[in-house]
């Protein structure tokens, strides 16, 4: 796992524990500027490809919202992901890992 | 909303988005444009609040994530799902890479460059002439037209570099470069863009090589 992917999968579980239980790529980009104390938001291909690859290896699931919805909020649609009971096994297991090693899994990791 | 500079740098950053899914099916590519249409947007609203210009930092975002929308590109081309299709001719061309580039030294490169700026530019040529055709709600004329010459630069890329390369050959070498491999990745389904390229860039590295006095032509690669 990449440490981007882990530190998208520690902001999401802080975004769902908070009670923002699904995210959009740009709601994500801006959890992970703060948690990382970066300057800036993570690349738009690292972002989405992280995503997508996360997606495709069962670790989040998403949707798109209805267009609808989308079309009275004056904004293009969102794809929301929310992360699965899988995705979440795989961070407490790394955060275990790590925390017996050496610490925050998502240390190391600076936005691209 | 629009503060300076923010829609030409979410028009270009769409239109990259747009170029680098070019060929892909349908449904994946729409997708990746709509996720990163709403990114950008949801960005400039942020931005709005805050009394912040985006602008840069969408070119920003845009530039830096460059190299992996070329492997997110690679990842869902045809390649993945046709390796058969694929594989033979490719495997051919690596076995024979020895022979291509003693073929491009002896005939000389800009022979088969010459063809593939020709065939780049024909591309190009062909997506701004039917961009007002070819304009959809999601792809605007202006995205398909910037596509369009972003695709006649790389041509021009190639074409100069096959000019200059026996007098200046790192300097061909590298417009060689930069012209036909994003070209080859456009036209990855095609098998025979990507070989195309891939020989072309293959005979520039060698020739980039082989050359490093400036002003004289460069030794044959054979």
């Amino acid at each position: 796992m990449l440490p981007i992917e882990l530190a998208i999968l520690q902001a999401a579980i802080a975004l769902r524990a908070d009670g923002e239980r699904d995210f959009h790529g740009y709601r994500i980009a801006s959890a992970l500027r703060e948690l990382e104390g970066a300057r800036q938001l993570t690349a738009h291909g690292t972002l989405y490809k992280a995503l997508d690859r996360m997606r495709r290896f069962g670790l989040l699931r998403s949707r798109w919202e209805d267009p609808a919805a989308a079309v009275k909020a004056g904004r293009p649609r969102r794809r929301l992901y929310t992360v699965t009971p899988e995705g979440s096994r795989v961070f407490e297991a790394q955060r275990l890992s790590a925390e017996s090693s050496e610490g925050s899994p998502a240390r190391g990791w600076q936005p691209a | 909303m629009s503060a300076r500079g923010e829609p030409l740098a979410s028009a270009a950053t769409r239109a990259w988005v747009r170029m680098y899914s070019l060929g892909l099916p349908e449904a994946v590519r729409l997708e990746r444009g709509d996720e990163i249409a709403s990114d950008i947007w949801e960005h400039a609203a942020d931005s709005t609040l805050d009394g912040r210009n985006p602008a840069p930092e969408i070119l920003t975002r845009c530039l830096l994530g460059v190299p992996s929308d070329l492997v997110w590109r690679v990842e869902h081309s045809q390649l993945s799902r046709a390796p058969s299709l694929l594989a033979t001719p490719l495997l051919g061309v690596l076995a024979r890479g020895e022979a291509v580039a003693r073929w491009l030294g002896r005939r000389g490169l800009p022979g088969l460059a010459g063809s593939c700026a020709v065939l780049v530019a024909l591309v190009g040529a062909l997506v701004v002439i039917t961009a007002p055709a070819n304009g959809t709600p999601e792809t605007t004329r202006g995205e398909l037209t910037a596509i369009g010459v972003v695709v006649l630069a790389m041509a021009a890329a190639i074409g100069t570099g096959s000019r200059v390369v026996n007098r200046r050959p790192r300097l061909g070498a590298a417009l060689l470069i930069a012209g036909a491999a994003p070209a080859g990745l456009l036209l990855w389904q095609t098998v025979v863009g990507p070989l195309a390229a891939a020989a072309v860039c293959w005979g520039a590295v060698r020739r980039w090589r082989s050359g490093s006095t400036r002003g004289e032509p460069a030794p044959p690669l054979a």
